[in-house]
């Protein structure tokens, strides 16, 4: 039987994970930490000498084993490489070879902290998975569902990264920060045991690209050729050549490689034609996005057009909106114009402060 | 133990499982080593030394039953796998770039094997059957005029399998192919007796005898190649209380090979039979009879969890035990040995490695068994 009491806390050695840990054993629980080895990268630690960027690094490990030890709670690493190659690293190359800009932590919260690490725990006799998530999830007898609000520090609010969660893992989920109403509150409650800890800057990148070069990572890692293609205009009118797609997002402007006599933007990106389309100011404003791979959590699924907000990546703020399936899509159309719209970033609905549910934006 | 789980407390006994891994020092073997840090270490003239060392190696190649050939202490095992293998491939690269190896060695030799590939030389991997005994046919049938080297080891870390030592040194004479086997699990399990081996270099370890980390030794056959090793030591100070360490350590485990062999091979069978008598569906991979296997490795498929939880749990109730070969900590990859005798990925996922050793105790084997069904009763495979 597993024990509702016991759970398993994934550490990187961070603050808000530790501090996570900490309110789980003052509130009574077993608590286990674990560190996930999720990903090495040989060519940063041996060129480059970063043993300490990004919670991949050894020192991470070391952090996290120092603060359990300072916790009295049991603490041990485990490999989960494969599972992180399988279900991360490898969606994050089909999604660049697409011309697609992936959000590689949320395919990390699908299949590795709440599926294979929940898997573990579950192996530990242990019901729940504990994170560092600014999150609020709790079951709601009214709609006899886990539903997920937006956390009290509203800055640092993550439930953008798990809209894509089933009702069984949330139901074997717990975030304890959720309460806490700033950052700064957290950190005073790691300064309690460990001030250097305590201290730490908050994550930023992404954790297997420390060095934030995409594109050498992508050369190192991936399968593929990056192909030299064409600018062109949004009447399809050639204006120069361009040094793979992989380098270009959806609204940037900077690093084109060429100037044009006014600002000019990404506003598409063409996998097909390996083209790269480049438009004025206004064009990368849209209306409307269309997503697939739809998660609902606080209904089974919509019927009919939804009204909700709906935030298009992690920093966007939430904009109004109405949404509608059609099939296995959703339509997304906003009151307002929504500035560079991205293939492969997430859609997240919310309704009020719950978390409704989302999608990945296509390229349609 | 810090803090109070399934039940047991801070005073929790222990329970080592983990010889193969590592072996404390022994009180005899830290009395042997305490006058080098001392008395020894302060009042001896260089020339002394160099008769000390000699008498070291003297000593080292009488405990191997060595006929001929040279000794040099290192760093430790898979250092003096790393050496021999660097060393001699280059010695012999005019006359050929093949080697061959087993699939079932440790990674100090696999690593640099794939290295040597990187490095132009091509390396043949030698299949095992289902209970981890390289398959000498098949290392015939890899033989060629080009082979120059031959790599494989004695005794298998992670399942105890000897290994055709014998039959694949006449082979390698016959061909005149340099033969180098790994013997760190053979020293003090099964009986050494280098010249019937046949091998044309051997290499040990310390701390699989209940002597100090850090201190190895490789043996080899013909002793022109010397001075191509001993050129390696200049600038260090030989680390001669690890040396005398390690000398007294193997003198033990070989004089009391056969009393030690039997009392392992009998705490094997009562932990084998228990585990398999708890009829939970876990079997046994590797030799069931220890025979002239490994008398104390038993590693187990246990079909309900990934190796790494069921790692935990033992840790949990106090066992210490590991999950194939720890000797990269944090990587806890499925076996290649395992899949190498034909386990899927996901079952070489679901295995441990218990090691028994000299204080292993019949109590330990029955706490184990107990530990066992307690960790699997409990576990429904529930997602």
């Amino acid at each position: 039987m597993l024990d509702k009491n016991k759970v398993v806390v994934g550490m990187s050695g961070g603050v808000d994970s530790t501090v996570a840990a900490y309110q789980l054993k003052q509130m009574g629980y077993e608590v286990i930490g674990v560190n996930m080895r999720l990903w090495q990268d040989d060519f940063l630690e041996e060129e480059h000498f970063m043993k300490d960027g990004g919670c991949c690094s050894l020192s991470s490990v070391e952090d996290a084993r120092r603060v359990c030890e300072q916790m009295e709670i049991p603490f041990y690493a485990l490999d989960f490489k494969g599972v992180f190659k399988e279900t991360v690293v490898d969606y994050f190359i089909e999604s660049y070879k697409k011309g697609e800009t992936p959000n590689p932590c949320i395919a990390c919260n699908k299949y590795v902290k709440f599926d294979a690490l929940l898997e573990k725990a579950h192996q530990l006799g242990a019901y729940y998975v504990a994170t560092g998530h600014y999150a609020k999830v709790y079951y709601d007898e009214d709609r006899s569902r886990y539903v997920v609000e937006k956390a009290n520090a509203t800055e640092k609010d993550q439930t953008y990264a798990i809209y894509n969660l089933t009702q069984d893992q949330l139901k074997h989920v717990l975030m304890p920060l959720s309460s806490f109403t700033s950052k700064e509150e957290v950190r005073k409650i790691a300064a309690l045991f460990d001030v250097q800890m305590s201290q730490k800057s908050d994550s930023q990148e992404i954790c297997f690209v420390p060095d934030q070069d995409y594109v050498g990572f992508l050369k190192r890692n991936g399968d593929f050729e990056i192909q030299v293609g064409e600018f062109t205009d949004v009447d399809g009118q050639v204006l120069g050549k361009h040094d793979g797609i992989v380098n270009f997002t959806v609204g940037q402007r900077k690093g084109l490689g060429m100037t044009f006599g006014k600002p000019m933007y990404v506003v598409d990106i063409d996998p097909d034609f390996n083209r790269v389309v480049l438009g004025e100011g206004t064009d990368v404003f849209k209306h409307e996005l269309w997503a697939n791979q739809v998660n609902f959590i606080l209904m089974e699924d919509i019927e009919g057009p939804y009204r909700c907000e709906a935030k298009i990546r992690y920093s966007a703020k939430p904009a109004a909106c109405t949404i509608e399936k059609h099939g296995d899509l959703v339509h997304v159309i906003f009151d307002e114009k929504q500035r560079a719209i991205t293939p492969g970033q997430a859609v997240v609905f919310y309704k009020d402060q719950y978390l409704v549910g989302g999608g990945t934006i296509i390229r349609k | 133990m810090e803090t109070d789980f399934n039940g047991k407390g801070k005073n929790m006994k222990r329970i080592y499982l983990d010889y193969a891994a590592t072996t404390p020092v022994k009180k005899e073997v830290l009395d042997a080593m305490l006058p080098y840090y001392q008395e020894e270490a302060t009042f001896i003239t260089p020339k002394d030394h160099e008769t000390l060392m000699e008498t070291f190696k003297r000593q080292f190649l009488e405990l191997i039953e060595a006929d001929s050939g040279f000794v040099e202490f290192t760093a430790g095992g898979s250092k003096s796998n790393n050496l021999i293998l660097k060393v001699m491939s280059d010695v012999f690269k005019d006359k050929g770039k093949h080697i061959i190896t087993s699939q079932i060695e440790h990674p100090s030799v696999y690593k640099v094997m794939e290295k040597l590939e990187k490095d132009g030389y091509e390396v043949t991997y030698i299949p095992c059957d289902r209970y981890g005994v390289t398959d000498v046919e098949a290392l015939k049938a890899a033989m060629r005029t080009d082979t120059i080297l031959m790599s494989v080891m004695l005794i298998n870390n992670e399942v105890g399998s000897r290994q055709p030592i014998e039959e694949i040194s006449q082979l390698c004479q016959s061909k005149g192919v340099f033969l180098h086997v790994d013997a760190v699990q053979g020293l003090g399990n099964i009986q050494i007796h280098a010249s019937s081996l046949g091998a044309d270099a051997l290499t040990f370890s310390a701390h699989k005898v209940y002597a100090p980390k850090g201190c190895g030794a490789m043996y080899i056959k013909d002793r022109r190649y010397q001075p191509l090793f001993e050129a390696r030591h200049c600038f260090s100070s030989d680390n001669t209380p690890y040396m005398a360490g390690f000398i007294k350590g193997a003198h033990d485990a070989i004089k009391q090979l056969d009393v030690n062999r039997s009392r392992k091979s009998a705490l094997r069978n009562r932990l084998i039979e228990g585990i398999l008598g708890l009829e939970l569906g876990i079997s046994v991979n590797g030799p069931i009879q220890s025979e002239h296997h490994h008398p104390g490795i038993v590693n187990l498929y246990i079909p309900h969890m990934d190796g790494d939880s069921l790692v935990i749990n033992y840790d949990r109730y106090g066992i210490a035990l590991s999950s194939g070969s720890a000797c990269s900590s944090g990587a806890l990859m499925a076996s290649h040995v395992l899949k190498a005798m034909g386990l899927t990925e996901s079952e070489a996922s679901r295995c441990i490695r218990m090691s028994i050793g000299e204080f292993t105790t019949e109590e330990d084997i029955d706490v184990i068994v107990n530990t066992t069904e307690q960790i699997l009763k409990g576990y429904k495979h529930v997602r």
